[in-house]
């Protein structure tokens, strides 16, 4: 773009072809007054608060500066006095609706309006004063509308529909009775509203605010801490607002980090779970059968005694650790080594192992590092999106967001699913597959990509091996055959791979409805297959990008919480690997691979694996067939539960440990585009609540081991793990920086991180593709459970509630699970929208509302598992991925009846 | 949407199986004009019910949230069931100078309310900005038949009728068509030349379509030149030269454009493209037809607004004719090049009539302007070069392309050739149409309509409409051209020496206030703020006024803020006694 000259105020002003005189103006350091515009949100002006008026040499009136592009040698004027009157009477045309004093200033708000009133001297209203005296409409659990606070400026509309994508909002009426709100007398609840809070941060006056934050008081009596939200793996910049030791509010910061300021409404609304009267406060033991409040030196006393003690009897490996997607990557890291170095067991394991497992394994295989591929932006340059198997818009909704906007923009989304998500809404293919028939599904588009000579040639040639193997493996899959397998037109299988190889650039977008099944691993090597085929790894726009389901999921993973894998994926049977922990960390490690999650929970059961410490985890409500994981946990001899509340889980626990939450410790998260991004401390934990890590190192200090922490804490903690892990030499950076983090793999502090992996040559070299085959679910219904059971996740609430089901706003929003259901088959088993009907697998029943919705196909149920009253997993099958170990959550056989 | 707060929540009486049908025979789905449709539901249902806009949403892609905003913005469209029975009336500068504040206050007495609803749930009464029966006032839409010449006893009989449940009856209504029709002596052609609605096989038998199957044998830029030649101005307010509006949308790139026929005849005051529509179809359609071919467009549309029923179904039938002549379709005249005309129906608000406004209405979308640049005829319908042009102006580039340009510049004066249409009403003695070249004065106008009513003098004349110039006698002879008083769309109305003109500001400011699309703060605040100083609703004080009549007119978004204090600096500057000044 080439650079423009103008005059503004007298100042030579610098500035690129296309710009405003408005944004001129203000990279210049010039303020133009103006409200409807805001440079954040990158969206084209509308001109609507005539506010930042400008005089432009050669012009007979005024013009606005957002609207008015620069031209070489415009000589323009911000400032003069009929400017100034004019504005003025603006300010007082829209003030004279507005109530003063304005109660932006009592609801943590600051009004722009009232700001450019005091500062341009607007004393008195001359005119008639017409302040609306209707009270503020609270129509959801979140959300406020005061009609008299708002100046239309419409920022509110556009970013409801241009960023946010959901158009719940609109103009509503003419004139001066016009406003931004829902179609008249629709509950919001009813709307295609997402409650994502948006709008909130759009409104310059207040008059869109958090209802939980009325009467909060001033903006500017707030602290602000700039943190990364706890919820999934987008990893999301936010702000939390405190007050003393409380969350007030929870903002995005405009135009920063991976989500350019937009949240969810779980980032932004589902933060009080910080302050629930259900924190643990205190440890406590259980005696004489009951859970009981001690302190500190007692409980961490009897867990180092009691570990001892069954190390000692029964062998470093009857002790196994639950480590936390929740937590930072210092906590797991330190928990990791806990394990590995002063216990001496490979037996640690996280929840990575129930959602993503089967990327780590198949990536891994495929191109040699199981991430994703390509970051969250290169999505804006794909010219093709093919989701398969990730309801983005629930469970990443910013993702989905980006990907509506681009589908929007006109590149071509394909979505493969079982439901009718919302994505399929803005697809413009949607390949409607059964239930764990995605290998036939995938196979059968690479066989007409290489049917029809799609292939790309040179990059199998240069940078791939096993193409052959593949060739064979796919040459049956016929569109023909693949529509018998998985109900999808041939036809449109045809569509999908001719548009996936001919796009100049195609992503493929997946989350669990690839990972878990039983063929988890085979349905992640396909769609590598499919992307190595025809050359859309490496670019920018391209890539096979798993969406990670925890906060820190990616990170637990990278920092070792697995049982074959040190930190940095350097594998435990390596001993090349192992001599250099050990050199590090003064000990041996063992080299034998340790057990995954439901391996201990078998484990337990057997009665091999007799203590298990488990960290921010909840397996019995998250974990497959929960009345199995619940018996096994009972016949440990001893169970840790460092935990924020006393969860399901922390029920069965002789020990438990309160740990702290995101929102009250240092450190960091890594997102699911491999961004190590920080954490930052705003509130104390409650009562004698401590920071994990502190607990861990005293733990370790219990067992003989006081410098399992560097005494910097944080900072030598990273120190070591930039030394250890070669992924994250250079990602850490001061506590102080202001930045949203690198992308690893970063090999030094003055690298700028890797946000594209694979460009040159894949991380194990050549690419590898793998022959799979369908095979079928391990359970598929039959005359006595003649259903298709899926779980999942919705977009208001998080894996097993202990989070979002304490706050307000979101246990409000969706207050009780229901199982959906296909109208068809409600119908034909006399079930109504909302009736209660008892739902049962071979492993156990569960009674739940029932939606009846299209959403699902017939013969297909689909059930969240955020519910203990409900629990989902009570029902799912424990079937494994033999590679990966991951559980069958997404298939298994039920019935449903009406009660 | 109406003024009525819409009863949304209520069980709806239409079952999914008649909105399938419905949408079915419709034809709705991606692609659809989201007003079309609108408007062919609620002449089906009687208005829009939820469960229906929420499947047209399904089927269009359109988000509902859009609906609404779309069906809040334009007057015609209901959400709610209507009342049995719905009287609109004309609230117009005209009107109110026709007395209609004794029909509202009849109408107040008779049922017991000013507007809304009735108790009973039988009547539900609106005021409507105009009618376009200037010179028939005061009039009133009932069921959707006009009345003019509205009287208190009249109206009591009306309603009388239809509480019993009967029509209206009273069929003594004259038709706003039938107004005083006067020529000046004209050179170019005379557009004021028939006394109903003429054929086709009479507008032929005048040489209609002869110059346009002439100009199908030249090139476009010959009926470009001939047109710049003539010097025509257009016709619709702001005097736009319009070859050169031809020749920017000609030399725009792109393989499709239009033109579209502004019809959105809203502004108070006018009638007269009312008249040319129902009594000279053709015409217009000729000219239509010869700007598309000038600027090279294979379809044109005339954009009707919705309170014109009647020229609606003329223009309709009008191009049927001309369609199955062959003058329209995919050989125009034999000529072998494709071109159709097509009808699209406004929903009720007159910024439609601004010509981004009428784009963004006519993609099915709130009525709001567009931020220029780009021009319409850069990007216009759907983002492709567009002409809009005015009726009376598409009425005189038939005649031009028939008389040649020098016989229409050789009326009227150097800055304004050519000939114009006054519509005359308010406190004259014989308000009607006028033909006559520009130039002549106000007086003169004044004088061809008799004079002022009763005897009286009259003391202003508003020029143009609300958002024209408000005249004092003393300007009288002063020239309506674009050398001195430009005279907008042409309404010309007399305002007795017995009114008040603080009364008339109000009313002009209420008419704005009403019709702001309310997308920039100044128009949707300071017409509202103007209006209530006016009417006593709130201490009236000059300077404050002049305050706000100045950030309208320097910093509205479009000309309808622009133009909408123009009457009242007017009045405040000539007679400022009135306002205590």
């Amino acid at each position: 773009m080439s650079e423009v000259e103008i005059t503004i105020d007298g100042k030579i002003v610098r500035t690129v072809e296309g710009a405003s005189v408005l944004q001129a103006a203000l990279a210049a350091g010039i303020d133009i007054p103006h409200l409807c515009w805001d440079p954040s949100l990158g969206l084209p002006p509308t001109g609507a608060c005539r506010l930042c008026i400008v005089e432009v040499e050669g012009s007979n009136s005024p013009v606005t500066s957002c609207t008015q592009r620069v031209v070489a040698g415009m000589v323009v004027r911000t400032r003069s006095e009929t400017l100034d009157q004019m504005r003025r009477t603006i300010i007082q045309l829209l003030l004279s609706d507005h109530p003063r004093p304005c109660p932006a200033s009592e609801n943590a708000r600051v009004c722009a309006l009232c700001a450019y009133a005091d500062k341009l001297g607007v004393g008195e209203i001359p005119f008639g004063k017409h302040t609306d005296t209707a009270e503020p409409e609270q129509d959801s659990p979140a959300l406020v509308y005061d009609r008299a606070q708002c100046v239309l400026c419409g920022r509110c509309v556009s970013v409801c529909h241009e960023l946010q994508v959901t158009g719940a909002i609109d103009f509503i009426g003419r004139g001066y009775e016009t406003r931004p709100g829902l179609p008249p007398g629709l509950p919001r609840t009813e709307s295609a509203c997402a409650e994502c809070g948006n709008c909130i941060d759009a409104c310059p006056t207040g008059a869109l605010a958090f209802a939980g934050a009325r009467g909060a008081g001033r903006a500017w009596e707030l602290e602000r801490t700039v943190t990364t939200c706890p919820y999934c793996g987008v990893g999301c910049t936010m702000v939390l607002h405190t007050r003393g030791n409380r969350i007030v509010q929870v903002t995005g910061e405009p135009g920063l980090g991976v989500n350019r300021g937009l949240l969810c409404v779980k980032g932004r609304f589902g933060f009080d779970f910080v302050h629930h009267p259900d924190r643990l406060r205190e440890p406590l033991i259980r005696r004489d059968g009951e859970l009981v409040p001690v302190g500190w030196e007692e409980a961490l006393s009897l867990v180092a005694e009691r570990l001892s003690t069954i190390k000692k009897t029964f062998g470093p490996d009857s002790i196994g650790a639950l480590l936390s997607a929740k937590c930072t990557n210092e906590e797991n890291y330190v928990m990791q080594k806990l394990f590995r170095a002063v216990i001496g067991t490979n037996n640690v394991d996280h929840c990575a192992r129930l959602c993503h497992a089967s990327t780590v394994a198949g990536l891994a295989r495929a191109f040699g590092s199981g991430a994703m591929t390509n970051p969250i932006d290169d999505l804006q340059v794909a010219e093709l999106i093919f989701v398969i198997g990730s309801n983005t818009t629930e469970c990443h909704p910013v993702i989905g967001s980006v990907i509506k906007r681009a589908a929007r923009r006109g590149t071509k989304l394909i979505v493969a699913d079982p439901r009718a998500i919302e994505l399929t809404e803005y697809a413009d293919l949607w390949l409607r597959h059964k239930h764990g028939t995605d290998v036939a599904l995938i196979n059968a588009m690479a066989h007409v990509i290489l049917r029809d000579g799609l292939e790309d040639r040179e990059f199998i040639e240069q940078r791939t091996e096993g193409f052959d193997a593949l060739r064979a493996a796919v040459e049956p899959y016929t569109p023909e055959l693949a529509e018998k397998i998985t109900g999808v037109p041939a036809a449109d299988i045809t569509r999908a791979a001719h548009a996936y190889a001919e796009s100049g650039a195609s992503s493929i977008v997946y989350s669990m409805g690839i990972t878990q099944h039983t063929t988890g691993t085979d349905n992640v090597l396909a769609l590598a297959n499919l992307a190595m085929l025809t050359g859309n790894i490496g670019r920018p726009g391209t890539g096979v990008n798993p969406l990670r389901g925890q906060n820190n999921v990616q990170g637990a993973c990278d920092v070792g919480a697995l049982p074959d894998l040190l930190p940095g994926y350097q594998k435990v049977e390596d001993p090349e690997a192992r001599a250099t922990f050990e050199a590090a960390w003064g000990v041996t490690i063992p080299s034998r691979p340790g057990l995954t999650v439901v391996e201990m929970v078998n484990a337990a059961d057997e009665g091999t694996l007799k203590a298990l410490y488990v960290m921010g985890e909840n397996p019995v409500l998250s974990d497959p067939d929960a009345d199995h994981v619940e018996k096994a946990l009972k016949k440990l001899e001893f169970l840790v539960v460092q935990d924020v509340f006393l969860n399901e889980t922390a029920r069965l626990a002789d020990v438990v440990l309160p740990g702290a939450v995101w929102a009250e410790k240092d450190g960091t998260f890594t997102n699911t585009e491999r961004r190590v991004q920080r954490v930052r401390k705003a509130v104390e934990p409650p009562g004698n609540a401590r920071v994990d890590w502190e607990i861990l190192s005293d733990v370790a200090a219990r067992l003989g081991h006081p410098s399992l922490v560097p005494e910097s804490g944080i900072s030598g903690i990273q120190d070591e793990m930039s030394r250890l892990i070669p992924q994250y030499a250079g990602v850490f950076e001061a506590a102080d920086a202001f930045s949203t983090g690198k992308q690893w793999p970063c090999p030094g502090k003055d690298h700028p991180g890797t946000p594209i992996l694979h460009v040159e040559r894949f991380t194990r070299g050549l690419g590898k593709f793998h022959a799979v085959e369908f095979i079928p679910p391990k359970e598929l219904p039959d005359e006595e459970y003649p259903f298709v059971l899926s779980t999942g996740r919705i977009l208001e609430h998080y894996h097993t509630g202990t989070m979002s089901r304490r706050s307000e706003v979101l246990d409000c929003l969706v207050s009780v699970g229901a199982i959906e259901i296909n109208p068809e088959d409600a119908g034909r088993l006399g079930i109504r929208d909302g009736g209660v009907v008892k739902v049962s697998s071979r492993r156990g029943a569960i009674r739940i509302q029932a939606r009846v919705t299209e959403r699902v196909a017939p013969g297909t149920l689909f059930l969240a598992f955020h519910y203990w009253e409900a629990p989902a997993n009570r029902l799912t099958i424990a079937a494994l991925d033999p590679i990966a170990k991951i559980p069958e959550f997404k298939v298994c056989a039920a019935k449903i009846e009406p009660e | 949407m109406v003024d009525v707060v819409p009863d949304l929540g209520g069980p709806e009486a239409i079952s999914d199986a008649e909105i399938r049908e419905l949408l079915d025979r419709l034809g709705v789905s991606r692609g659809s004009n989201l007003i079309s449709v609108l408007q062919s539901v609620q002449d089906t249902l009687g208005y829009l019910p939820r469960p229906v806009l929420e499947q047209i949403s399904k089927r269009t892609g359109i988000r509902l949230s859009n609906i609404y905003g779309v069906v809040s913005f334009y007057s015609r469209f209901r959400a709610a069931a209507p009342a049995r029975n719905l009287i609109s009336i004309c609230s117009s500068v005209s009107c109110l100078l026709g007395e209609s504040e004794s029909i509202r206050n009849a109408l107040r007495d008779e049922l017991g309310i000013e507007r809304g609803v009735t108790p009973d749930g039988l009547f539900c009464v609106e005021t409507v900005s105009c009618l376009g029966a200037c010179a028939h006032g005061p009039v009133a839409l009932i069921n959707d038949q006009l009345f003019t010449r509205l009287t208190p006893s009249r109206l009591r009989l009306i309603v009388d009728n239809l509480r019993a449940g009967e029509c209206a009856g009273d069929t003594s209504v004259e038709s706003p068509l039938s107004v005083s029709v006067r020529i000046g002596k004209l050179a170019g052609g005379i557009l004021l030349s028939t006394d109903r609605t003429e054929s086709l096989d009479e507008y032929r038998a005048r040489g209609g379509y002869a110059a346009l199957a002439d100009a199908l044998r030249r090139s476009p830029t010959e009926l470009i030149e001939k047109v710049k030649q003539s010097g025509l101005r257009g016709k619709g307010g702001a005097g736009f030269p319009c070859g050169l509006k031809w020749a920017s949308c000609a030399g725009s790139p792109g393989d499709t454009k239009y033109v579209v026929c502004n019809a959105d005849e809203g502004e108070p005051g006018n009638f007269k493209d009312r008249w040319i529509l129902e009594m000279r179809p053709h015409l217009i359609l000729e000219g239509l037809a010869l700007a598309c071919y000038a600027v090279g467009a294979r379809l044109g549309y005339v954009y009707i607004r919705g309170e014109y029923r009647d020229a609606i179904e003329i223009i309709r039938a009008a191009v049927r004719e001309a369609r199955s002549a062959g003058i329209l379709g995919s050989d125009v005249l034999g000529s072998g090049r494709p071109l159709d005309l097509d009808v699209f129906s406004g929903a009720g608000a007159y910024v439609c009539g601004e010509e981004t406004a009428l784009v963004e209405s006519m993609e099915g979308k709130r009525g709001t302007a567009r931020l220029r640049p780009p021009y319409p005829t850069q990007s216009g319908l759907y983002g492709c070069p567009t002409v809009v042009n005015n009726v009376e102006t598409l009425a005189s580039v038939s005649l031009i392309a028939l008389n040649g340009a020098s016989a229409y510049a050789s009326d009227g004066t150097a800055q304004s050739p050519g000939t114009k249409l006054f519509s005359v009403s308010g406190d004259v003695a014989d308000p009607g149409l006028l033909e006559a070249a520009y130039g002549l004065t106000v007086q003169e106008v004044l004088d061809w309509a008799g004079g002022g009513k009763d005897g009286r003098q009259v003391k202003a004349a508003l020029i143009g409409g609300p958002a024209g110039r408000l005249v004092p006698a003393q300007q009288f002879e002063r020239s309506l051209s674009y050398e001195d008083i430009p005279p907008g769309a042409g309404a010309v109305v007399a305002i007795g020496e017995q009114r008040s003109i603080r009364k008339i500001a109000a009313n002009i400011m209420g008419f704005f206030a009403h019709e702001s699309c309310g997308f920039c703060a100044p128009c949707r605040i300071g017409t509202k703020r103007l209006e209530e100083m006016l009417n006593g609703d709130a201490p009236f004080d000059a300077e404050s006024a002049r305050r706000i009549t100045q950030v309208l007119r320097a910093t509205s978004r479009c000309g309808l803020g622009q133009a909408a204090a123009n009457a009242l600096d007017d009045a405040l500057l000539y007679f400022g006694g009135e306002f205590g000044l």
